[in-house]
């Protein structure tokens, strides 16, 4: 037996020890890592085989130090598929809270600058009119006050129009690309390439700590933007579906993911083959952006329909006939009145601003007609059967149908438009509140798992630092043990001299 | 969740979340006292806003009416006002008219009573071609037309029949204008070549204190032959007349009045509506206030648990 073989086994003593505190040091530095999963050193003992292990002397000279046999990553494979299928479900929920709060900011009657006080100064101003129909100014009034709704309706349109094309774009007033969607689906493409190519490597490479690592990153990111399924091939290779569309499978990917203009998204693979793949994204920020825009889109469509409801409303009024009955305008020149439905003009109140005659609320406009010539407004309505009706220039009776016509119930849902608004602007105030409660439960159940996460594989300050001391010890005594065999060397040859 | 190994990424992120919290709580309570609103936006609680947008608008609707009332009783006092001249007009006519059927007076003295009386008339006439605005108040809907001149077939009423409306409730409207045939009548006659007043025989359209006033002049146009028959009827016209003016008075003082009870009510429904609409925005101050300060509490309590256990580590003993 030789007194090497103690300066060897101290030596393997040194080795492991001070990779134990290269470990330790990388778990320090990455302290502060997203993501970074903590490292841990198995050691094992050394043995060689010897000549005769049943004598004491056999079974010793088999000891031989201490080896490094494995570097451990603390993961939970089962927390992070339930972390990521957790968290795809917060991020689909938070955008879609965060649309319908916006939505809600901008549909707010609460304001005190929404729709319903641009009416109400329009009834007030019918309501003067009807008072002295023949005062110019209280018309002037009237009319502008008319442009006012008209004007409100194609901001409030285009104010939720303009949040619907920052989100998803239209391809038109806002490119798809450079829209929220675009810009997380082509994220979502650059996490699909990254992971192909990290999967390559661990095909390559074997299944390294720090190349898994990577990887558990990228499907983190990947399972945040939507529902997709990830399976592992038996190398280590990760695959991504999304429904029975393949998207990356082993190394490589198979499919990238493209937005429309119409906000519909397609997988395209390399032989160029389109599918449309909208339906089957549900969770995630995807998802969750499109489940937000659809509540925009209502709004939109709600906001055309009460529009040309109301607008037909005033225009039938303002040109209203039944043959005995009619609205009648003041002609001022004359100082008398003249029936609506006779003139040679269009006297309808609202126009389509672009000739479609299709009233909507982004094209809702009052009749220049009218406008330029607020006599042409119709605040009189009486019996034109009778003679010298047409000297009756101070009745205001039809000014008072436009004052009552906030009574009348208009479009599909049979409401006054001010109750209308006023559901319009509680649902999507409900809505806003309820999503934001909705994500923000779900964020602490995420918040949980991912502290479940930290818990195992997040690193500990203190536990680093007790570990260093202890490795940090057993180097210094493997330093001693060392030091020990060279003093016995040193007495070996000095009993030479 | 029992977690028996806590990461020290996971404690400083955990308090860092935990003071977010707090913080958003804090800012919130000082927004809502110091703008004295607890609601400020439909999402916030979209129940109360419901409420409150109803009530605002129903305050407005209030404010709407109050203004049309308020309009509306002017020119009704307007109205009474003239009605009252047209009284004293007519008392003095009357009095013309008894001096002249008790035969105590002369001829001069009749030719002066003859000219008083013209002022009467155009009195009245200008009386009922009253304008409030720019509006004839007693032309009906036909504002704009002289409703009293006289012409060859007398002094005939040019109004029409159409009534003037204040909106003063939710689909409820009050007319506010006295007609001008209903109050003064009209008379037809003609002039002859004499330059005297002739009136048709029978006589079916004259009628009214403008009847009755252009009868009396009739009667008392020669003054040498006062046509005392006539002067009976023109001084029972009078009479009547008179009478029509203070029922009319009436009439716009009764709709005053009721304009004055509706004032009150809404009046008294503006004040439920803001105190209900307060009680869904306005912040609970006392409230308000002492969860502000148990916020800032627990707010200072964690900066100062912060400060102290980010600096307790192993590091330090070592």
């Amino acid at each position: 037996m030789s007194i090497n073989k103690a300066m060897n086994i101290s030596l393997t003593g040194l080795n492991a020890n001070q990779a134990a505190l290269n470990v330790v040091s990388h778990n320090i530095a990455n302290m502060n890592t997203e993501g970074y999963v903590k490292q841990r050193v198995n050691f094992a003992e050394v043995r060689t085989p010897a000549a005769n292990y049943t004598t004491p002397s056999g079974q010793i000279a088999s000891l031989s130090g201490v080896q490094i046999a494995s570097l451990t990553s603390c993961e939970n494979d089962y927390l992070n598929n339930y972390y990521r299928k957790q968290n795809a479900d917060y991020e689909g929920l938070l955008e879609d809270a965060n649309t319908a709060g916006q939505l809600a900011g901008i549909i707010d009657e609460m304001s005190g600058s929404g729709l319903m006080n641009t009416l109400s100064d329009f009834f007030s101003a019918a309501s003067s009119m009807s008072n002295n129909p023949t005062d110019y100014s209280l018309r002037v009034n009237f009319a502008e006050k008319t442009k006012a709704v008209a004007n409100k309706f194609n901001s409030t349109y285009k104010n939720v129009y303009d949040l619907k094309t920052s989100k998803v774009g239209d391809g038109t007033s806002q490119s798809v690309s450079d829209s929220e969607l675009g810009q997380f689906v082509s994220s979502l493409n650059d996490c699909l390439d990254q992971l192909a190519n990290v999967n390559k490597q661990i095909t390559v490479s074997g299944d390294n700590s720090s190349l898994k690592s990577t990887q558990g990153q990228i499907l983190t990111e990947i399972s945040s933007y939507g529902n997709f399924t990830i399976s592992f091939n038996a190398s280590g290779a990760a695959n991504v579906k999304l429904g029975d569309t393949a998207l990356v499978l082993g190394g490589e990917k198979v499919a990238s993911l493209h937005v429309n203009d119409d906000a519909s998204i397609s997988a395209i693979d390399s032989d160029n083959h389109v599918k449309d793949v909208t339906s089957d994204i549900k969770g995630g920020k995807i998802g969750g952006l499109l489940s937000g825009i659809s509540g925009v889109n209502e709004v939109l469509s709600n906001l055309d329909e009460l529009a040309n409801s109301f607008a037909t409303l005033i225009n039938n009024i303002q040109t209203y006939s039944d043959g005995t009955v009619d609205a009648c305008y003041y002609d001022r020149a004359n100082g008398t009145l003249a029936k609506v439905s006779e003139s040679t003009e269009d006297l309808n109140m609202f126009v389509a601003s672009d000739g479609s005659g299709n009233i909507t609320a982004s094209n809702m406009k009052i009749n220049d007609i009218l406008y330029s010539n607020p006599d042409k407004i119709a605040a009189a309505r009486l019996d034109t059967s009778e003679a010298g009706w047409e000297l009756s220039v101070g009745n205001g009776d039809n000014a008072i149908e436009f004052v009552n016509s906030q009574n009348q119930k208009i479009t599909s849902k049979n409401l006054k438009i001010n109750d209308y608004l006023i559901s319009m602007s509680v649902k999507v105030g409900a809505d806003a509140s309820s999503k934001a409660a909705d994500a923000e439960a779900k964020g602490a159940v995420v918040d949980d798992i991912k502290n479940q996460i930290l818990a195992e594989s997040g690193v500990n300050l203190d536990e680093e630092l007790a570990n260093m001391i202890m490795y940090q010890q057993a180097y210094n005594a493997s330093a001693r043990v060392f030091a020990c065999c060279v003093q016995v060397y040193d007495t070996l040859i000095s009993l030479g001299t | 969740m029992a977690i028996s190994r806590v990461s020290t990424y996971q404690s400083t992120q955990a308090l860092s979340k935990q003071l977010n919290a707090t913080q958003a709580k804090f800012n919130k309570l000082t927004q809502q006292i110091s703008s004295g609103v607890k609601v400020s936006s439909t999402a916030e609680n979209p129940v109360a806003a419901r409420g409150i947008i109803k009530a605002k608008k129903e305050l407005e609707n209030i404010e709407e009416y109050k203004k049309n009332i308020e309009l509306a009783d002017n020119e009704l006092s307007e109205v009474d006002d003239t009605l009252v001249s047209v009284g004293s007009q007519l008392t003095r006519a009357k009095d013309l008219a008894m001096q002249v059927a008790n035969g105590t007076v002369g001829a001069e003295e009749i030719k002066a009573y003859q000219s008083e009386l013209n002022s009467i008339i155009d009195n009245v006439k200008s009386l009922a071609n009253t304008k409030y605005g720019d509006q004839y108040i007693f032309a009906g809907t036909r504002t704009e037309t002289v409703p009293y001149e006289e012409n060859a077939a007398g002094l005939m009423y040019n109004g029409d029949y159409g009534n003037r409306y204040a909106i003063i409730g939710e689909e409820t409207t009050e007319p506010i204008n006295m007609l001008g045939i209903d109050v003064f009548g009209q008379a037809s006659f003609t002039i002859d070549e004499n330059g005297k007043i002739v009136f048709p025989d029978p006589d079916t359209d004259s009628k009214g204190i403008f009847g009755a006033l252009y009868q009396l002049k009739a009667a008392i146009q020669d003054v040498e032959n006062i046509d005392t028959s006539q002067l009976e009827t023109a001084m029972k016209g009078i009479d009547d007349g008179f009478n029509t003016s203070v029922t009319a008075r009436t009439k716009v003082g009764a709709i005053s009045n009721g304009f004055d009870d509706i004032q009150s009510a809404l009046d008294n429904d503006s004040l439920n509506i803001t105190e209900l609409c307060s009680n869904l925005q306005d912040t609970d101050l006392p409230s308000a206030i002492s969860d502000w300060y148990s916020v800032y509490q627990s707010m200072q309590a964690s900066y100062s648990m912060m400060s102290q256990t980010m600096n307790v580590s192993l590091l330090n003993y070592i």
